[in-house]
């Protein structure tokens, strides 16, 4: 197949981007890669110390695990596929620690305030509420962050949207038809425009006999990611994962 | 990635794709019909109606070839496409 | 209790965004617009805010 990418907006954790000379089964499988195959990193198991707030351990644990962190593929591995054979080791996990007391007035404890041993892995967002303190409560704990995918659990899901469609293309004499048209449209000239500039109404973008039509091999996608990756970085991920599970069936299957 | 011949002829074969679910095998069906020599070629995800507890079973034709063969070639396509892919993402993002 | 973490339909964190959320609907903003403003765009994400009871400072009494 014959790629053609060309980007409409994207800020870091959203892009938009049309992909042409594609087929339907291939973006899917993109989609999909994206979704459940592109690891992430995320808290999976918690010793606590001390808790003496009103949350019990075990939500507390769940909480810190959605907390989102940032990814670095190349500092780690996926427990299953490091060296120490999922024993646990430097190469595929990051401690963290949250040590907090409210000494004499309500506190609230932030993703910010934890603080993983690695410097390249720190939460996403600092301002995400774990836990609420009242005076003379204190949580102390100490968590291990691996790398894991989106189809063993939802927290190690980075995208939090991947999705596509068919690109729509405006074609002359086309008899109008359309009076409301979503999302992005390719017009007469080739260039692709955001609908939701004209509030979706055809009438204000485009002449009056003008008709659409949806390019077979052309996709408009949209990503955004949870904060784990910069959202084109989880597309080139999701392509790599398709390629080497393609790979590694040429291999087997030559053996 | 565990590979399992169940039953193989001239023209046609079926395999049991270990660990792998429709993210792989749909494109893969998809490299396989593009191919010229391929009559058939399709999937299972849920082969005796294990509740998706066992491996898709992958089943391919073809007209005059190894389906075997059909099968490395459509992966290496993929392969190479999804490469292509995602160096135009690199350099359009 | 607290806020959920992320959207339990689509995964998006929202927790970062509900002090915000809270404050500028307290001082009279309209729920749809601070949404908006926020980023909270589908439908799912932003049920997690608008429906969300803060309970903490009810049950810390009884711990």
């Amino acid at each position: 197949m014959e790629f053609e990418v060309e980007n409409i907006e994207g800020d870091g954790r959203r892009a938009a981007f049309v992909v042409r000379g594609a087929t339907p089964a291939f973006v899917n499988g993109v989609r999909r890669a994206m979704l459940a195959d592109v690891p992430t990193m995320a808290i999976d198991t918690v010793d606590v110390y001390e808790n003496t707030s009103v949350i019990f351990d075990e939500v507390l644990s769940l909480r810190l695990g959605l907390v989102p962190l940032t990814t670095d593929l190349e500092g780690y591995e996926l427990p299953e596929e490091c060296s120490c054979e999922g024993e646990g080791c430097t190469g595929c996990e990051v401690s963290v620690l949250l040590d907090v007391e409210a000494e004499d007035e309500d506190t609230t404890v932030y993703s910010g305030d934890l603080e993983v041993e690695d410097p390249e892995i720190e939460p996403a967002q600092d301002g995400i509420p774990i836990i609420d303190l009242k005076p003379d409560q204190a949580v102390v704990l100490e968590a291990t962050a691996r790398l894991g995918r989106g189809r063993d659990h939802a927290k190690n899901q980075g995208a939090t949207a991947a999705a596509y469609k068919h690109l729509y293309r405006a074609v002359e004499d086309g008899g109008g038809g359309e009076d409301v048209l979503r999302g992005y449209v390719e017009t007469l000239d080739g260039d692709v425009v955001d609908m939701s500039e004209y509030d979706g109404r055809v009438s204000e973008a485009f002449d009056d006999d003008v008709g659409f039509e949806t390019v077979d091999d052309a996709f408009v996608f949209e990503v955004e990611s949870d904060g784990s990756y910069e959202a084109e970085q989880m597309v080139s991920e999701a392509a790599l994962s398709l390629s080497e599970r393609a790979e590694e069936l040429a291999d087997t299957i030559a053996t | 990635m565990n590979v399992t011949i169940l039953s193989k002829e001239d023209s046609s074969v079926e395999v049991e794709i270990g660990g792998q679910d429709h993210t792989l095998l749909n494109v893969l069906k998809d490299s396989l019909l593009r191919l010229e020599d391929v009559e058939a070629a399709t999937y299972d995800m849920n082969p005796e109606q294990s509740g998706s507890k066992t491996d898709p079973i992958l089943y391919v034709e073809t007209v005059d070839s190894d389906p075997l063969d059909a099968i490395e070639e459509a992966a290496n396509n993929l392969q190479e496409d999804a490469e292509s892919f995602e160096e135009e993402v690199r350099a359009a993002l | 209790m607290m806020v959920p973490v992320r959207c339990f339909t689509c995964g998006k964190p929202v927790a970062a965004e509900y002090e915000e959320y809270v404050e500028r609907v307290d001082e009279g903003e309209d729920e749809e617009e601070v949404l908006d403003d926020l980023d909270v765009d589908r439908y799912c994400c932003r049920r997690m805010l608008v429906s969300h009871q803060e309970l903490v400072d009810t049950v810390a009494p009884y711990q």
